[in-house]
């Protein structure tokens, strides 16, 4: 199978170092304290923050910082694969942890001694790139919620098929098993938070894939804070307030 | 008008959507800079923290007007909490912010070790804050400063509310806003407003708590105009 | 969620002077929206908001194996999973738990006894070929956001995703000398079939708060219930089942011929809403696939 067309273009239409169409929509459940639905090409994830709050295990709250939890699920539909067993796979662990690692960067943990804040992702479609959308969601409802953070983070994955680095996998181009990473970028702040890269390259392969994705986590940064902003200002002008 | 994530500005554009992470200022070598919520100094930058509109107080303070769901205690606030545990000599109160405040059990008007309310857990209470920093709990208490009643103590039966921090800031902006104007001129109820986003609505029978309620509760998104109008229009539905 | 004890008393006044904390009498549902096709992937979907809970069903159609008691029917798996999101957990309740009572009780609504009766939609009408293939519908709900009436969400949502599930159409060629018949699948959705859901009931559960009968408690209002009935009603008014929810306080037998009384009355108006909804969805649908 042919992944990039002799006129370079991919099995999606898209050229190798373009980003899936992002939507980000804001509040879209109500029972926690900020959500956000994160969707890039056909992968959609939602992300519910809950907290600052009382940490619910005593023991677990930590006397100089925040407690950050995560929770990850992926619905049954989620893939097209045949239904798999649910519960928590080893995979899953991981997203969680990865997700968690990243938020712990960004959200300023010490102006929240002894809380806990808990960032639940639920996957409902998974299409490639899911470890970068769960960690924009997860950005967007924390941002949703106005949990203080140091700067926003972006992420994004990139690969490497037919010898040239490709932008933001879907499914079918990651399921070769070429290389894959996945990359986290704090943009203002300028600095890695999450490098995750899965098959063996040569150093200059690595190199140019990782500057590819981080490109990519600038521009889905920069789309990102945009919706953002886009969201403050249509509530704001609800309010009267600007 | 937003401003680009690097660009780092000398002077700071007010009144302007900011996202998180951007800066807002290049702190000067030397001399002061009044910061307020959702900023942070990082490095050489001043940083907001949370995505909203910046504003500068008329003292001059800088800060982020955002939307914020969960409370962050603060000295001086006025709250409206829920008794979680009873001690000898404290109640452990919930103002659904990251911490359970303390309440001293002689903290009412008048109370003496012989006489004194008699909390127990579920009850409601509108308080005050008296000292919350980061690493301790936050304390409230029921008089206000020359240890009268002020109009906090116990609440009774009614209903309350849980907004957001934006709705709670136009019912405590002085003059009232409209919406309450509306409310009180045709009906009689209680109002406690606690800046921990909660609003207590009592004193009066169920419709009306239930109407004033409602009519708060949708009031955030409108402008005055509109919420005359929504005000009228549910009185007018009550009395058909 | 933190109730006090005023608040629970301010709502148990309520309800037993008819009128809860959104103006609503003990009858009125919220707001129900259904919407179809969510999922482009999934032979049929919904999703159902009532309130602040919001529930999202898919339904993929599988060809299998019948099994040996019914070589000539298909049939229909079912599974409720409550996403993290709905911030259960955090409320002391177990995800999984909740999720497998869900399940248990959304498939005595829809599914059909051991020995064939009772079942809601005509499983015969899924057999491919008798004895080697058939259809099997693979129902996954998803519960996104709970705040009261979850179960009765699910049921609405479950019925709107039946409805909108599409089965292709399926040729089948000669067999080969191993007696297997080759299965053609066509692709073109307008030539797929649909279901017949017109028997297929809707789950209302009725509350006591007090001494008044409700349906549609929120997340707060339940906490206040006792007694809680889920009752399994039709489009003709007809009961199909009724449990006691599973952590119910226990019920007085002179309330229960009233409260199925109440869920015979209501649920047939809450189908003909979702019925009106399902029908203006697929208008619309149909006017968009001919432009």
């Amino acid at each position: 199978m042919e992944f990039v067309s002799p006129e370079g273009l991919r099995i999606d239409g898209r050229r190798p170092q373009e980003l899936r169409a992002l939507q980000c929509k804001f509040g879209v459940l109500s029972c926690c304290d900020g959500s956000a639905l994160f969707q890039a090409g056909n992968t959609k994830v939602f992300a519910a923050v809950y907290g600052p709050r009382v940490a619910d295990i005593r023991g677990q709250a930590l006397h100089d910082r925040a407690l950050i939890k995560c929770e990850y699920a992926h619905a049954a539909f989620s893939t097209g694969a045949a239904r798999r067993r649910r519960g928590r796979s080893r995979k899953s662990t991981e997203l969680a942890a990865l997700v968690r690692g990243a938020l712990e960067q960004t959200i300023l943990v010490e102006l929240l001694p002894r809380a806990q804040v808990e960032v639940c992702i639920q996957v409902l479609f998974a299409d490639g790139g899911v470890t970068a959308a769960c960690i924009n969601a997860a950005m967007l409802a924390v941002a949703d919620a106005g949990i203080p953070v140091r700067d926003m983070v972006a992420a994004c994955g990139a690969g490497h098929l037919e010898a040239m680095p490709l932008l933001d996998l879907n499914h079918t181009e990651a399921a070769t098993g070429g290389l894959e990473v996945c990359v986290a970028l704090h943009p203002a702040l300028d600095r890695v938070v999450l490098l995750q890269a899965d098959a063996k390259a040569s150093v200059d392969t690595l190199e140019a894939v990782t500057t590819l994705a981080l490109q990519g986590c600038k521009a889905a940064a920069g789309a990102m804070r945009e919706a953002l902003l886009q969201h403050v200002r249509s509530l704001a002008a609800r309010r009267g307030a600007i | 008008m937003s401003l680009a994530p690097q660009q780092a500005l000398a002077s700071p554009v007010e009144n302007t959507v900011v996202g998180p992470g951007d800066s807002v200022l290049v702190l000067p070598e030397a001399g002061q800079v009044r910061v307020g919520a959702g900023l942070h100094a990082d490095g050489g930058h001043l940083r907001t923290t949370r995505p909203g509109i910046l504003r500068r107080t008329k003292a001059g303070k800088l800060w982020v007007q955002g939307r914020q769901i969960r409370y962050i205690p603060a000295a001086g606030d006025a709250v409206v909490g829920t008794v979680v545990e009873r001690h000898s000599d404290a109640y452990n109160v919930d103002l659904g912010g990251p911490f359970a405040a303390v309440l001293p059990a002689l903290a009412f008007e008048g109370a003496t070790r012989r006489n004194r309310p008699n909390l127990t857990p579920g009850d409601l209470v509108y308080a005050r804050v008296t000292a919350a920093s980061r690493d301790a709990d936050p304390e409230i208490t029921c008089t206000d400063a020359s240890g009268k009643g002020a109009g906090f103590g116990p609440l009774q039966e009614g209903l309350v509310l849980t907004c957001s921090s934006a709705l709670v800031r136009q019912l405590l902006a002085s003059p009232p806003p409209p919406v309450v104007a509306a409310l009180g001129a045709a009906l009689a109820f209680e109002l406690a407003v606690g800046q921990n986003g909660r609003v207590w609505v009592g004193n009066a029978d169920s419709s009306t708590v239930v109407l004033v309620a409602n009519a708060l509760a949708n009031s955030e998104r409108l402008s005055p105009g509109q919420a005359h109008l929504m005000v009228k229009k549910l009185l007018a539905s009550v009395q058909a | 969620m933190l109730h006090s004890k005023a608040e629970r008393a301010y709502l148990q006044q309520g309800f037993d002077a008819g009128l809860r904390s959104d103006g609503r009498g003990c009858h009125d549902w919220r707001p129900v929206e259904v919407a179809l096709a969510q999922l482009p992937q999934a032979s049929g979907s919904a999703r159902c908001c009532v309130g602040g809970t919001e529930v999202l069903v898919s339904v993929k159609a599988e060809v299998r194996t019948p099994t040996e008691e019914a070589p000539g029917c298909g049939g229909i798996q079912l599974a409720v999973e409550v996403s993290p999101c709905a911030g259960l957990r955090l409320q002391g309740r177990g995800d999984e738990e909740l999720g497998a009572e869900l399940t248990r009780a959304l498939e005595r609504c829809l599914l059909s006894q051991a020995n064939g009766a009772g079942g809601c939609l005509d499983l015969s009408a899924l057999c491919i070929v008798a004895g080697k293939s058939c259809w099997v519908l693979c129902v996954d709900a998803l519960v996104l956001s709970a705040d009261g009436c979850v179960l009765d969400a699910l049921s609405i949502a479950a019925k709107a995703a039946l409805a909108d599930t599409r089965i292709p159409l399926v040729e089948v060629t000669q067999a080969d000398e191993d007696g297997d018949a080759e299965l053609e699948l066509d692709d073109d959705p307008t030539h797929a079939a649909r279901l017949d859901t017109a028997r297929v009931p809707v789950l209302v559960t009725v509350s006591q708060v007090g001494a008044a009968l409700a349906v549609d408690l929120n997340a707060e209002e339940g906490a206040c219930a006792g007694a809680a009935l889920e009752v399994a009603v039709d489009a003709r008014g007809r009961l199909c089942g009724a449990t006691m929810r599973a952590h119910s306080a226990p019920l007085h037998p002179s309330s229960l011929q009233e409260m199925l009384g109440l869920a015979q009355r209501l649920g047939p108006r809450l189908l003909r809403e979702l019925d009106r909804q399902i029908g203006q969805s697929a208008a619309a649908a149909s006017v968009a696939m001919q432009e």
